[in-house]
């Protein structure tokens, strides 16, 4: 499984007056899930598109498997780490959902027998079987996030890097995409998620990392360093309703689901009063 | 393509800025033409100095430079193309200076004014609102549509596309990933914008007005009548004296 | 979209609600008479905005009494700085340049973006450009403003700035004599929830609940509409009856005191 090792990395966009990141370092290994946080411009996206090559550093190294992404292509990495553009209209092509599908796995040079084997499971995962035949640009907007998703997780990738899942998302949609990346998660694959949604990135996410004006300003467990008002504060974010619930209550592992929270809650004060 | 910098406009508020785009690009035309007419090293050189008051005027000394290093390859095929064909170092030096003092005429017309201020110097000369407005629209979209390529390029290319890959044909089909999205993505940008234009009421009354209407001031009458006064020491050098 | 049925009065404050592609959007556009002027479809039935019949007036005429702001903040600024989008809206109405004058200067001060004048719509963020495109709808001086969707390309405080500079904006036209009707499509209720004086929930393409918003939120709780009700409300929602809870928690610490008081009080 992929490991991902960042060491004082700087970058700066060609003709841009400074750097959009400065002296990032950290590493990422096997399984973690990854919140990457902070408002926008803090350079979230930029350290993303380091993470798969698809920027290379002007300073400083990234290396994935102990390999320097300079010497990689950036087909080679996708290969193991996958990216999802926060919107999916921009990666959509063919006439048809399957082939959507089918495009990452002949560029990876899978076996025609087992590409339409592969198709027909990815589809079922992701509950877009009945949509097969459709043309992406006519699905909905959850069912073409779960499009995209799918289509990068059909070459089967070691780690999955999501640029801003729940943009415009409701919250059906949000619930079905936090289900699908959660099970990506249970596979002991890596997902390094995209958000400034912290109550989203809190139900999915162990570890966080959070970015401000292109620093690294917090490193470490989600919900302890989303309780730090400070931090929080600094990076323009909000604490997830659920760290609030846990504070004021002094719970722990509190997960968000409401049918649970409330009968939680209500057990607790009964056991107050008896 | 760095000599393209001194054709980019800047926001500056300097007495150039602020001149009347009609104006300017008058002299900019006159400067064009006199540094065609001549063929005199030292015509060309004063002529390049004034240039550079305008652009020190403007406070684009700087642009202007980062573009020379631009123009070095110009130079080398001047230079190079002169002694193939019967040059001497002297034309080549002739050419090159002309080369500067054409670019320049140019540059200190486009750093100094806004899209939009050719865009209304464009419907003063009589062409239609909508032709001048798509003109600007052009160029304020120019930048939002690449930053949409770019993105679906970067998109494309983490799910394994390689353009390089393959023959001739391979390589068209390749592109097809790319131009497919980004032409979705533009149709739909046009109906919006055009969503966003209709409810402002574009197009409601025939008489549009300006909230800027274009007006000549003191220092545009100054520089039409030093455009004049350069045609005519001009004429009067080359056929007068005889300059070269 | 089928059989809409509504009226919205001067000075209301409406948010417009429903799961995705229930036909929100289409709505706004309906009342812009975007829709059906600029679009191919059927529209039976009438509509009208301050009397206007929709389907006989043209959209410029409309939207001098009513403006929209739309999703996409990148593609509602044309020109080169935030003044002349300003302007660009009474320059088409053929208006004298020093009313044009004053109108931008109003619409820029209300929005609170004066500093903003003359910078480029492409040097701003998502959030100042909504606020710019506000402006530049402000200046043809409506006295409806449809939102369709504002937040939803932006991040969480400049959504949150955004939605508190729109009802300041209403507060202090109201104040000047107006009485001005905000329309927010959004799939955000969090934000807005304690501004609003309605909420009207769309499903597939129909009108099923309509009123006061605590009351529309309780009960698309209890039919499983998948509307954005916020976490505090949902546990509210949940508790309330076997807890006896009359009012709604604004914190979570206000929501862990009242079942404190609950448990107190019953026991």
């Amino acid at each position: 499984m992929v490991k991902i090792a960042v060491e004082n990395l700087y970058f700066r966009y060609p003709e841009a007056a400074g750097f959009a990141l400065r002296n990032v370092s950290f590493r990422i290994e096997e399984g973690e899930s990854v919140a990457i946080l902070g408002e926008n411009g803090a350079g979230k996206t930029t350290l993303a598109k380091n993470l798969n090559g698809l920027l290379k550093p002007t300073e400083g190294s990234v290396k994935i498997d102990g390999v320097d992404t300079r010497s990689l292509s950036v087909a080679k990495i996708a290969r193991k780490i996958g990216f999802v553009n926060h919107n999916p209209e921009h990666q959509f092509f063919a006439e048809k959902v399957e082939d959507e599908i089918r495009f990452g796995l002949r560029n990876f040079g899978f076996p025609e027998e087992t590409i339409d084997k592969i198709i027909q499971e990815v589809l079922s995962v992701f509950g877009l079987e009945e949509y097969r035949g459709k043309n992406p640009f006519q699905l909905s907007g959850g069912e073409k996030k779960r499009l995209a998703i799918a289509s990068i997780m059909a070459w089967r990738p070691e780690a999955l890097i999501v640029d801003e899942p729940t943009i415009g998302m409701d919250y059906a949609q949000k619930m079905n995409i936090r289900r699908v990346l959660r099970r990506i998660v249970s596979e002991g694959r890596c997902v390094i998620v995209i958000t400034h949604d912290v109550d989203f990135a809190a139900s999915i996410c162990e570890r966080a990392i959070i970015l401000s004006r292109g620093e690294v300003i917090g490193d470490g467990r989600l919900r302890e360093l989303l309780s730090d008002d400070e931090l929080v504060e600094k990076a323009s974010l909000r604490k997830p309703f659920i760290i609030e619930l846990e504070e004021e209550t002094g719970l722990t592992g509190l997960e968000e689901d409401f049918d649970i929270l409330s009968s939680i809650l209500m057990e607790v004060f009964q056991k107050c009063r008896s | 393509m760095s000599f393209l910098r001194a054709f980019k406009y800047r926001r500056k508020d300097t007495v150039v800025h602020r001149l009347d785009p009609r104006s300017k690009f008058l002299l900019s035309v006159v400067l064009m033409m006199v540094s065609i007419m001549f063929a005199d090293i030292r015509v060309l050189l004063v002529l390049i100095s004034g240039q550079l008051i305008l652009l020190f005027l403007a406070k684009s000394l700087g642009e202007w430079f980062s573009s020379l290093r631009g123009l070095v390859f110009f130079f080398a095929v001047i230079f190079i193309t002169q002694l193939l064909f019967g040059g001497t170092f002297y034309t080549g030096i002739v050419l090159s200076l002309r080369l500067v003092a054409l670019s320049s005429s140019m540059s200190w017309f486009f750093l100094s004014s806004t899209p939009e201020d050719i865009g209304r110097a464009m419907s003063v000369a009589g062409l239609p609102i909508e032709l001048t407005f798509s003109f600007t629209m052009a160029i304020r979209f120019i930048p939002v549509i690449y930053d949409e390529f770019q993105s679906i390029y970067d998109t494309q290319r983490s799910r394994g596309l390689e353009l390089e890959k393959g023959g001739f044909r391979d390589r068209i089909r390749n592109l097809m990933p790319i131009l497919i999205p980004l032409l979705v993505g533009t149709i739909r940008r046009t109906y919006e914008i055009a969503d966003a234009m209709e409810v402002r009421a574009f197009g409601a009354s025939p008489k549009r007005t300006t909230y800027k209407p274009l007006k000549l001031k003191s220092g545009d009458y100054i520089v039409c009548i030093a455009s004049a006064i350069l045609v005519v020491s001009a004429l009067a050098l080359k056929m007068v004296y005889g300059v070269e | 979209m089928t059989n809409i049925d509504l009226t919205i009065e001067e000075g209301e404050s409406v948010l417009i609600t429903g799961p995705s592609g229930c036909g929100k959007s289409t709505l706004a556009r309906v009342l812009m008479g975007l829709i059906p002027h600029s679009y191919p479809g059927e529209l039976e039935g009438e509509a009208y905005v301050f009397d206007m019949d929709v389907k006989n007036t043209p959209v410029s005429r409309i939207a001098t009494r009513c403006g929209i702001v739309f999703q996409n903040p990148d593609n509602q600024l044309f020109t080169f700085s935030v003044e002349d989008d300003v302007a660009f809206g009474p320059e088409n109405l053929a208006l004298p340049p020093d009313e044009i004058g004053r109108r931008v200067d109003e619409a820029l001060r209300l929005v609170g973006i004066e500093h903003l004048r003359h910078s480029s719509p492409n040097n701003l963020s998502g959030g100042e450009q909504q606020k710019a495109a506000i402006a530049s709808i402000l200046s043809m001086k409506p006295s409806l403003l449809i939102f369709d969707e504002p937040t939803s390309m932006l991040d969480p405080s400049s959504s949150a700035s955004l939605i508190e500079r729109i009802f300041e904006l209403k507060r202090s036209l109201d104040e000047a004599g107006g009485k001005t009707t905000v329309i927010i499509v959004e799939h955000r209720i969090d934000l807005l929830l304690k501004h609003l004086s309605r909420i009207i929930v769309i499903s597939e393409g129909r009108v099923v609940l309509d009123g006061e918003p605590l009351r529309v939120l309780e009960e698309s709780f209890r039919r499983g509409i998948p509307i954005n009700i916020p976490p505090m409300l949902q546990i509210y929602f949940r508790v309330k009856d076997r807890c006896g809870l009359e009012k709604p928690p604004t914190t979570v610490r206000e929501l862990i005191c009242m079942l404190g008081g609950s448990v107190s009080r019953n026991g």
